[in-house]
């Protein structure tokens, strides 16, 4: 699996599994596209310097209620789609990192060559 | 973007907790340099920046953010200086970041987290307690360490009724254990001023209070207090095992069962278990005990049954002042008290024949009577058993 240029040595770490089951992604488009898979260091890159595991991450919930509860607490969010997917071992490594609050968050990372887009579907506005 | 996190007018602020996390933390706590909090969050996005509120708080605010006690919407609409922070970040590293103080109201409401969102963190908002055996060795005062940890409550705040009612019943439990050890009748001054308790700190924990006797040791590090503290940690460690506590409570006089039972009762309402540590100026003295909500539930109905199936007889000696042999009567008067009651069948003969205002050792009987609506303690009565 080839990984982005720009990740650092350690990434994604060793700890993260092959991707695989249902997760849920607030994304700004339906149909999902590639802009909302961007990891958070290209979006926000000047926020966040140097690229860190963290920020290489994309993030998930494997639990739809509490992608449904960040709309309603983060109100950034609140114009964000709910989209499911099912991930597959091709689509690149996942790790379970809860937050405080948000028990099912999960760091995607995300190989060259993916289309994690085509998996997707909206399924809350 | 621009860093959210070196805000000019706030300083280099540097994140002390992460409560929600999206691509980048969302809903976190700061402080700059200076020591100052503040809470933020995203609260908007664009095609060219992202909108965020920052909101000074107060330790004491934050913690009642993070327990729940106040919601997220209200975090940020109804703040303690009464302004906050929006902080415009753009996406292009070519603009520059703008940060303007704001009123509540100036926030459009679709900006704010919604009203009841609330974060349920578990949150101390006292300081712990400092080390009781010192605290006892320092002050040469007898320590009673009692954390409680209430049903549903998050924070460590505690009902002040159940509080108020609970060290009442604590003092009762703590004077009828002095009486019996004191080999005194009734609460006396002395006796109370011996056996008065303190409340010396409250801290974090579950709730922790701190209690310590009023009166200090003696040079050999002894109080009688800590004699009462002694058989009531026995009392304790008993828990519900039957055995333990007949053994206990045939030394102590059936008082001290009413009152340990009414303790109990003041914490079995709402408290889902207990723990007492004692601490004491001596080395060599001091415990804890833990009881459990169902072990309090236990202790009660079994120190109920005993009272039921067995009322306590204690001698005492005092002047007969009065025989009513029609109604069955008599009325001992000690240097303490004043016992009234019935004569027993057995003691009828020997007290029809003893003579008024002599002295006599008498050996009563004491029997519990409750009221049935409250299952409170309503009086204690005596019956007269030998006279000799």
């Amino acid at each position: 699996m080839e990984w982005p240029d720009f990740y650092p040595a350690n990434c994604p770490p060793v700890e993260a599994e092959p991707a695989s089951g249902t997760v849920y992604r607030l994304v700004r488009h339906n149909p999902a596209q590639a802009e909302d898979f961007k990891t958070p260091w290209e979006e926000y890159r000047s926020a966040f310097e140097p690229p860190t595991i963290t920020n290489c991450g994309v993030s998930v919930h494997t639990d739809p209620q509490d992608s449904e509860k960040l709309r309603n607490r983060i109100r950034k969010f609140r114009r964000r789609q709910i989209a499911e997917g099912e991930l597959n071992s091709t689509l690149g490594m996942i790790r379970h990192i809860p937050s405080l609050e948000e028990k099912s968050h999960h760091s995607w990372w995300i190989p060259i060559g993916a289309e994690p887009w085509v998996v997707f579907n909206v399924i809350s506005r | 973007m621009a860093d959210i996190l070196n805000i000019p007018s706030l300083g280099k602020l540097k994140i002390v907790e992460t409560y929600v996390y999206y691509d980048q933390p969302v809903l976190f706590s700061c402080k700059n340099a200076a020591g100052h909090l503040y809470l933020v969050v995203a609260a908007d996005e664009n095609d060219q920046y992202d909108t965020w509120l920052y909101v000074g708080v107060s330790a004491e605010r934050l913690n009642n953010i993070r327990s729940g006690a106040i919601d997220l919407h209200d975090a940020f609409a109804d703040p303690e200086d009464g302004f906050l922070f929006q902080v415009i970040a753009p996406y292009s590293n070519q603009n520059p970041l703008q940060i303007e103080s704001i009123r509540p109201d100036q926030i459009p409401e679709d900006m704010l987290p919604m009203p009841g969102e609330c974060l349920n963190l578990e949150t101390k908002t006292l300081p712990a307690l400092s080390n009781s055996e010192q605290v006892a060795k320092s002050k040469r005062q007898e320590i009673l360490n009692l954390t409680l940890n209430f049903d549903g409550v998050f924070r460590t705040e505690a009902p002040v009724a159940i509080l108020g009612r609970m060290f009442g019943k604590l003092q009762d439990v703590i004077n009828a254990i002095g009486m019996v050890r004191l080999q005194s009748q009734k609460i006396t001054e002395d006796l109370r001023s011996k056996m008065q308790i303190s409340l010396l700190e409250v801290g974090a924990g579950s709730f922790d209070i701190r209690l310590a006797s009023t009166k200090t040791v003696d040079l050999l590090n002894h109080s009688d207090f800590g004699d009462a503290i002694e058989e009531f940690l026995k009392l304790l460690k008993a828990g519900s095992n039957q055995e333990q506590l007949k053994g206990i409570l045939e030394q102590l006089r059936s008082k001290v069962a009413e009152e340990y039972i009414d303790f109990l009762k003041s914490l079995n309402e709402s408290v889902i278990d207990t723990k007492i540590t004692w601490a004491s100026p001596d080395p060599d003295r001091g415990g804890t005990a833990y009881l459990s909500e169902t072990q309090m539930q236990e202790t009660i109905e079994i120190l109920q049954r005993f009272q039921e199936e067995s009322p306590s007889t204690f001698k005492v000696t005092g002047t007969l002042t009065g025989v009513w042999l029609s109604s069955k009567r008599f009325e001992i008067k000690t240097t303490e008290a004043i016992y009234t009651g019935k004569i027993a069948d057995e003691a009828f003969e020997t007290v029809s024949k003893a003579t008024l205002s002599r002295e006599y050792t008498a050996t009563i009987q004491e029997i519990t009577q409750r009221n049935e609506t409250t299952d409170e303690i309503t009086k204690t009565k005596y019956q007269l058993l030998s006279l000799g």
